[in-house]
Order: C-alpha cells, then structure tokens, then sequence
C-alpha cells in the first residue's frame, strides 16, 4: 500500500526534515505514526498524501511510483485517500452537508444518493442537529466532526489522519477511533499520527515513530519493553 | 447531487467583484477608438469621392482684374465673358472631364451665405466667376498643364485642384485610425493584463481552498473551470455594460453632428456589419478574459506537486 524507499526531504529553504525513510505498510493496515512536535510526523503524512513530494528516494502508493505519474494520475491516487487535517481545513462559506458533500463532488463519485448518505453520516458522528449550520458557528470537536466525516464519506482505500482526536473529549476520541477500526475492517489503511500514547495503548497497532527526522521503530506500543520513548533504537531517551 | 455552490468563493473577492467593471471600461474605451477608426474611415472616403473627382476655375472680378490697359469695366466684363466660353470650350474637348459648367450668380451668392446671412443677397459685391469641372471616374488629369493652358486665354485664372487640399486630411485620418488600432491593442493588452493580476489575486486569496480541493483529488481543469465561470460572466456583464454606455455615447455623437454642415462633417452612419463587430464586443471581452484566466490558473497550479 505505502512504501517509502529512503526516502528524504528538504524544504527548498530550510533543514533537511527527513532523512532515509525505510517503511512499507501493507494494505488493510492500521498504523500509528507517533513522535514529538517537530519530528516531522506533518511532513511525512503530507507526503502519504501527495502533498508533497520527497527529495529524494522513491515513494510507492497503491503499487505506484508516484514520482513516474502524470498530474491527473496522481489526482487519481488522491481520490482513493482520505485525509483528516490537523486544522481541519473547512470551508466557511459553506455548511456542514456541503463540507462533505465536496468531496463526493471533487472526486465524480456524487449521486442522488449522497445527499442522504452524508446526512446518516453526519448524524452519526452527532451532527445531525447540524446539517445547514456553517463552520465557524460551532465547536472545535464539532468541526473536527466534520472533517472526519468529509474524510471518510468516500469509503477511502487509506485514510490519514493528523492528530484526529487533538479537540476530542476522551469518550470521543475513543468512539472515532472504533470508528476508524471499522473502516479498517472494512478494508480501509489506516494511518493515523497522533502524540496520544494512552490512546495507542488501548488500540494496540502497529506503531512508526519518529525522532529527529528518522523512523526510530516500527511494532505495536503493546510490545515495547520500555515505557522511555525510542529508547530501544536510540539507545537513550528521548530528550 | 452537487453542493450548489463553488468551492472557491470568488464572488466574494473585492477584487473579483471589480472585474466587470474594469472590463465595461476598456469595452468602452475600445467601442470608441473603433467607433473613431470607422468613422474616420468613412468620413475619409466620402470626402474622397466627394471632392477629388471635382476642379474649380476661378477667373477674378472686376474689381481686382481690371488692368492698366482695361480700365474699363463693360469692356471688361465683354472680354471676361469670351474667356469664359473659350475655357469651357476648351475643357469639353478634354477627354478626362465629365462635365463643366458655369456658376449662376444665384449659386455664387449661396456659396457666400455663411458669410452674407441667411437672405444671400451679395448686392452689387463684384464676384467671381467659377466653372465647376467634374471629372470622369478615375481621371487624373495634369493640373498643371490644365491651369498653363487656361492662363493662356485667362492670364488671372485660377484652378484649385479639391484634391490637393484633401490629402492633409485623408492622411490625418489615416493617422487616426492607426492611433485607434494603437488603442484597441493597448486596451486589449491592458486587460489580459488586468485578468491575470486578478487571477493571481484570487489563486493567492484562496490558495488554502485551491490545496484542499487538490488534495481531495480535484484535476487542475476543476480548479480552472470555477475560475473560468467567474470570468467568462464578469466579462460578459462588463462588455455588455461597456457597449450599452458606448451605444448611449454614439446615439449622442449622432445627435450633435446632424446639426452640422454635412459638407463639413458628412453622415457617420456605420453599416450593419460594422454593428455587427460592436455587437461582438462583450463576447470578445469574455472569452479573451476566460482564456487568460485559464492559462493563467492551470500555469500556476503546475506548480503544485
């Protein structure tokens, strides 16, 4: 499914951000992608996204050398990959069924049917009373809701989520990450970067972790011998 | 099922918002430098069909001929009236010329009205004599010799060639439709221009929706197509403004140049293929707006991975 092959990258301007990233995920997958502020967990899931491209190595999506692709065939990879944004990213001059209702749009896939589809959606994330509101006029949990939902309403092959619970009580975060299995067990990888480690212990999945710019373990948290972040790799802990 | 909406809200960009305007005005603008083009252009060819097909002898009243040796004015006016004939005499045997004939006292004093009032009546003001010469089409005769020839029977005589007197405005008006094709082209140019820093004003404003839409997956040509919808109406309302302002100025122009000597300033009237190409002009404006718009949106966003 994602296979990053010494994968590296530099912003035109600024330090190098990753270096010689060694991983592959197989699909139906459910990863975590855990590491510090600033270990380059964004940049790296804007890479699994098409968000960016690497400076060097070679990145495989669905089978694919995404670097041999035409622009349209990369828009078509995007159309298979849901993406949760750390910032949401909603538009405000549109209401919450339109939010979602765009990505049906975007990718060809709207029918007369969508309209009901995300409606059951919505309300099942808890923003059934919340179908016509704009952005802007609610929570940070509740717009958050609404990206998840835009995310997932086109039953993506992989779904990436930047710290999807960061505005979540517990009790929610907790219901989206069942909700997240269930997609899984439907078929869906899932990638989800996060710095909630209690919440990985409770769903025991495999785990990448970053320090410092280079993918220091990959096993599920369940099997760490230490609770001393990337101390196993390292040698020593994490600063 | 589709949102109803567009993605991108141009239509609440200030910017985006003045588009329509902006083009209106450089419709007008370029409505009037073609309406000038045209009109000189006409205006140029009817005072070449006019008057280049005309000559004019003058032979001088007694008041200023009378020489030394004819001091007297009856003898005068016999010897002025054998000249006469014998210069028209001698223009019928011309082959280039159509027609010549002398000017009634009647026709002279009308000639003079401008200046005498409305009654026309030039009293005992001596006159000169004038044969109005029309030529055959395409007739170029040597003025020169002509004028050799009737000062042979008429030593005060005077041809005035229409032509000659034409070509600084013939030219001027060539000028002027150079500097309106000038115009047209700058205008044109200005607002390509105008669409471009516009789009990159928009692309700039909404580059955060512009990445979103990309990561969901949406082809560059999606992107360019709101964008282009944007544009092609703006250009359409503004052309369509900018023509019916230009109309309004072209029926006032109308107005005011009938009151004026069509000698002086004959008909403008613009035929229907030339309505035609104003007509066109709102459809011009929006598409080269639309293409600009496009090549400038699908340019920019190749630049996204």
């Amino acid at each position: 499914m994602i296979h990053f092959d010494n994968v590296s990258l530099r912003y035109p301007t600024g330090p190098q951000i990753l270096s010689d990233i060694d991983f592959y995920i197989e699909p139906g997958s459910f990863h975590f992608i855990l590491g510090e502020s600033g270990s380059g967990k964004s940049s790296l899931l804007r890479m699994m996204y098409l968000g960016l491209m690497a400076t060097r190595g070679r990145i495989s999506l669905f089978g694919r050398d995404v670097g041999r692709l035409s622009r349209s065939q990369r828009a078509e990879l995007r159309c298979n990959i849901g993406v949760i944004f750390q910032d949401f990213r909603l538009l405000n001059h549109m209401t919450t069924m339109e939010n979602v209702l765009l990505t049906q749009e975007v990718t060809g896939r709207a029918s007369k049917k969508s309209q009901r589809d995300v409606a059951e959606l919505l309300t099942w994330v808890g923003l059934g009373d919340h179908l016509y509101s704009y952005p802007e006029t609610l929570s940070g949990g509740q717009q958050q809701r609404i990206a998840i939902a835009r995310a997932v309403v086109g039953r993506p092959s992989l779904l990436i989520a930047d710290e999807p619970t960061g505005n979540l009580d517990n009790k929610l975060a907790v219901r989206l990450l069942y909700l997240f299995e269930e997609l899984n067990r439907l078929g869906t990888t899932v990638v989800i970067a996060t710095h909630n480690e209690s919440l990985t212990r409770r769903f025991p999945h495999a785990t990448l972790a970053l320090h410092e710019g280079h993918v220091v373990f990959q096993e599920p948290m369940s099997e760490r011998l230490s609770d001393e972040p990337f101390s196993r790799v390292s040698g020593k802990p994490a600063p | 099922m589709s949102t109803g909406r567009q993605g991108i809200p141009l239509e609440r960009d200030i910017s985006s918002r003045l588009l329509p305007w902006l083009l209106a005005i450089m419709v007008y603008l370029v409505a009037l430098a073609l309406y000038s083009a045209l009109a000189m252009h006409k205006i140029a060819g009817q005072w070449d069909v006019t008057h280049s097909a005309h000559l004019t002898i003058q032979l001088a009243p007694p008041i200023l001929a009378l020489s030394d040796e004819t001091t007297d004015e009856t003898e005068f006016s016999a010897e002025q009236e054998e000249n006469l004939e014998r210069i028209l005499s001698l223009l019928r045997d011309k082959p280039e010329v159509a027609k010549a004939r002398r000017l009634k006292r009647e026709e002279l004093e009308a000639l003079l009205e401008p200046w005498l009032g409305d009654d026309g009546d030039a009293g005992d003001l001596p006159l000169p004599e004038l044969i109005a010469i029309t030529l055959k089409e395409g007739a170029a005769p040597d003025i020169k010799a002509l004028e050799e020839e009737v000062r042979e029977i008429s030593s005060d005589a005077l041809v005035t060639d229409h032509k000659s007197g034409l070509e600084g405005l013939v030219d001027l008006a060539l000028w002027v439709r150079f500097v309106a094709a000038g115009v047209i082209a700058l205008v044109a140019m200005a607002a390509v221009l105008m669409a471009i820093l516009i789009t990159k004003m928009g692309l700039a404003a909404h580059a955060h929706i512009i990445e979103l839409l990309h990561l969901m997956g949406a082809e560059d040509r999606y992107v360019a197509l709101q964008f282009q919808r944007h544009a092609l109406s703006g250009g359409l309302i503004g052309g369509l403004i900018g023509l019916a302002v230009a109309l309004a100025t072209f029926a006032v122009i109308d107005q005011l140049t009938r009151g004026v000597d069509h000698h002086l300033v004959p008909n403008i009237s613009l035929s229907a293929p030339q309505w035609a190409a104003f007509l066109l002009l709102p459809l011009a404006c929006a598409l080269v707006t639309t293409v600009t718009v496009r090549v400038t949106v699908l340019r920019s966003l190749s630049k996204m991975p």
